[in-house]
């Protein structure tokens, strides 16, 4: 399909009142959960996804998506205003909005975060457009093997990218593991439920991400509540313009931004985060004024508004192509797709064209609304800075059990849900990598029905897997970001490293 | 021996490294558990080119062997003091987690036997004094409101089943 074509289609879907209204509620709720510290994107679309059971899976995919981008311009106001990033994306704009804000220059920070959002929401959405149809048609090239290599290769990447090698691999066998509760893909026999009715259809999935993203985040700013002093700023209209010389050195910034976040985040494992780092770290090497980094670098703060906007967009790209997820919150996402009656991945393209161009559609017209709307807004949204938290925290937790107990209709799933939140507490306190549980959970069962359907026509030879050329070169790439991880060869490189220095 | 944690190492705290191999061995005694418990499943379909019982087997002694090293990277780090202001767990920290877990729990099991309404407001109630609402009006209010709300979204505007559904 042309994606032109697809486009305007696409745009006519979204363009629809019910949609639009959809889109407005979910630009609304993502800046929401955006501005609160502590909440973040992946909790707004955990909680909101039982919301969505009885909407048509257009609307409820613009909406959670909405959810997802919109935040990202909310993470920015709590930075600049806090010095507090609601999300880890959003750290380095507190560490230069912050400084900005003290220096009198909140509003232009507010407003240069908004137009760098804006500017990469609008080149991601563009490159989504072109780029998932390409990559769609070649994914349904691919055959069962090729498939399981793939899914290998992400769980790969999401183990090795999540900061400690030995705790995201663990998280992401504990998430397998977990995965194997239930219905096994091929034959659906019921497996590793231990006569429990809690675990006959497998552990429910809303349960398990809300459970494990939003449970974990009251439950913490319960015990220790957030201490945060809200830097007074003037928000007039004409405070919050940039000068020219702003918008002069961030010129660079907002291609560059845009360009990492967007192509960084196309790779499992990759979300907003490390690509704002990457954003970041890339254009303080290519300023002109580097000594300001640190102490209020607007062209810094666009740099990485623009990055993790982008990758935002971005990351749905394996998610609609190949139907992996690359980060916590498209996991979460597709989860909701899945609910639906979408099969994420390259059949999606096929079957229904349609919700995909609306979708991408959408985040055009939403980008529009955030910067429309996000500065006229402003006071609103500095106004729910000065909620009070515990009612914020208290709401959340029962508007989890609640909403898990709507979208599955037992006390079973909200069980589940509660076991998930001890788990995502006690995994929080000790700093292990929660989303590659969320994505092996989401992954085990086509992985394991790629595995089955590549034997069966292999007629049980592995070699199937290094035979065909492109699933060995994507196990290859599994096996390289394993052993390059692996401590004895980091433990060779630094004796190397320190060798050679001393030499 | 090189260290199995890199970027763990010198910055986890005592309180941390001793949860730190609980939680290791637990993962380590979960995965050896999944692992005998997958070799009971029945496996009567023959034809398949893996088995049911394929993935939950050696899930488990990955998950297993994960825990090992989760063990063995704790056991190697040289811990930091806890800070005092800030330690990781602390008793009265501790306390309002498990009693709002506690309260969680008790909540999702009263879901379906108690009207929807009454037991929100209870829930609200506690949960702000957990969060350190003082006893008084405002909290009374804000459970009010909050339980009202919810009562309006769910059981108004999207027909959920609960106990109280009928009665206003």
């Amino acid at each position: 399909l042309d994606p032109i074509i697809g486009f305007m289609n696409g745009l006519a879907l979204a363009l629809d009142p019910t949609n639009i209204m959809y889109l407005f509620i979910g630009v609304m709720v993502g800046n929401f959960v955006g501005v609160l510290p502590g909440l973040g994107p992946v909790t707004g679309v955990a909680l909101l996804i039982p919301f969505t059971y009885g909407m048509e899976p257009t609307s409820a995919l613009i909406l959670l998506s909405a959810i997802y981008y919109g935040s990202m311009y909310g993470n920015s106001i709590s930075a600049v205003l806090l010095n507090m990033p609601g999300t880890p994306a959003a750290i380095m704009t507190a560490m230069e909005g912050y400084p900005l804000a003290r220096q009198g220059r909140a509003g232009p920070a507010l407003a240069m975060a908004a137009f760098a959002s804006f500017f990469a929401g609008t080149v991601g959405a563009a490159g989504l457009l072109f780029l998932t149809p390409t990559l769609s048609q070649f994914a349904l090239r691919l055959g069962p093997p090729e498939e399981f290599a793939l899914f290998l290769a992400a769980f790969t990447l999401v183990a090795t990218l999540s900061g400690s090698f030995v705790k995201g691999v663990a998280m992401t066998t504990l998430g397998v593991t977990l995965a194997t509760i239930g219905p096994e893909p091929m034959v659906a026999a019921s497996r590793m439920t231990f006569g429990s009715p809690l675990f006959e259809v497998g552990l429910n999935f809303v349960a398990a991400s809300i459970g494990l993203f939003a449970i974990p985040s009251a439950i913490e700013a319960m015990e220790r509540p957030t201490k945060y002093v809200l830097h007074r700023a003037s928000l007039r209209m004409r405070d919050l313009l940039p000068t020219r010389k702003d918008l002069r050195e961030s010129a660079t910034a907002f291609p560059l931004g845009s360009v990492i976040g967007f192509f960084g985040s196309v790779m499992p494992g990759i979300g907003p985060t490390e690509s704002s780092l990457m954003a970041y770290a890339l254009q303080k090497r290519f300023s002109r004024r580097p000594e300001l980094y640190g102490k209020g670098s607007m062209e810094g703060l666009t740099s990485v508004e623009a990055a993790n906007n982008a990758s935002s967009v971005g990351g749905m790209i394996p998610m609609l192509s190949f139907g992996i997820p690359s980060s916590a919150t498209t996991a979460v996402l597709m989860g909701a797709m899945l609910i639906h009656g979408l099969q994420p991945g390259p059949m999606l393209m096929a079957v229904n064209p349609n919700v995909v161009f609306a979708v991408i559609a959408s985040m055009y017209l939403g980008n529009l609304m955030l910067l429309l709307l996000n500065l006229p807004l402003i006071r609103i949204w500095v106004a729910c800075l000065r909620l009070p938290q515990n009612l914020i925290v208290s709401g959340v937790v029962v508007l989890s059990a609640t909403g898990v107990y709507a979208a599955a209709n037992s006390v079973n799933a909200v069980l589940v849900m509660f076991g998930f939140g001890i788990l995502g507490y006690i995994l929080n306190k000790l700093r292990f990598p929660v989303a590659p549980i969320i994505l092996a959970l989401i992954l085990t069962g086509p992985l394991e029905a790629a595995l089955g359907k590549s034997l069966a026509m292999s007629g049980g030879d592995w070699s199937i897997f290094v035979s065909r050329p492109i699933a060995m070169s994507l196990i290859a790439l599994a096996a390289l970001s394993v052993l390059l991880q692996l401590p004895i060869l980091r433990w060779i490189r630094s004796r190397r490293t320190g060798r050679a220095s001393r030499g | 021996m090189p260290d199995l944690d890199e970027e763990g190492a010198n910055s986890i705290t005592r309180q941390q490294r001793a949860a730190t191999l609980v939680f290791g061995a637990g993962l380590l005694g979960l995965g050896l558990f999944w692992s005998w418990e997958a070799t009971k499943i029945q496996t009567r379909n023959t034809y398949q080119a893996i088995t049911p019982d394929f993935l939950p087997f050696w899930a488990g002694l990955g998950l297993a062997a994960a825990g090992f090293f989760v063990l063995v990277s704790a056991w190697q780090q040289h811990p930091l003091d806890e800070d005092p202001n800030d330690p990781t767990f602390d008793l009265r920290g501790q306390l309002r987690v498990w009693a709002a877990f506690g309260a969680l729990l008790v909540y999702t099991l009263l879901l379906e036997q108690i009207h929807y309404f009454f037991l929100t407001l209870a829930m609200m109630a506690i949960t702000l004094l957990i969060a350190r609402e003082r006893l008084g009006l405002w909290l009374a209010v804000k459970s009010l409101l909050s339980a009202v709300l919810m009562y309006l979204i769910f059981i108004r505007a999207f027909g959920v089943p609960l106990p109280g559904s009928v009665y206003f």
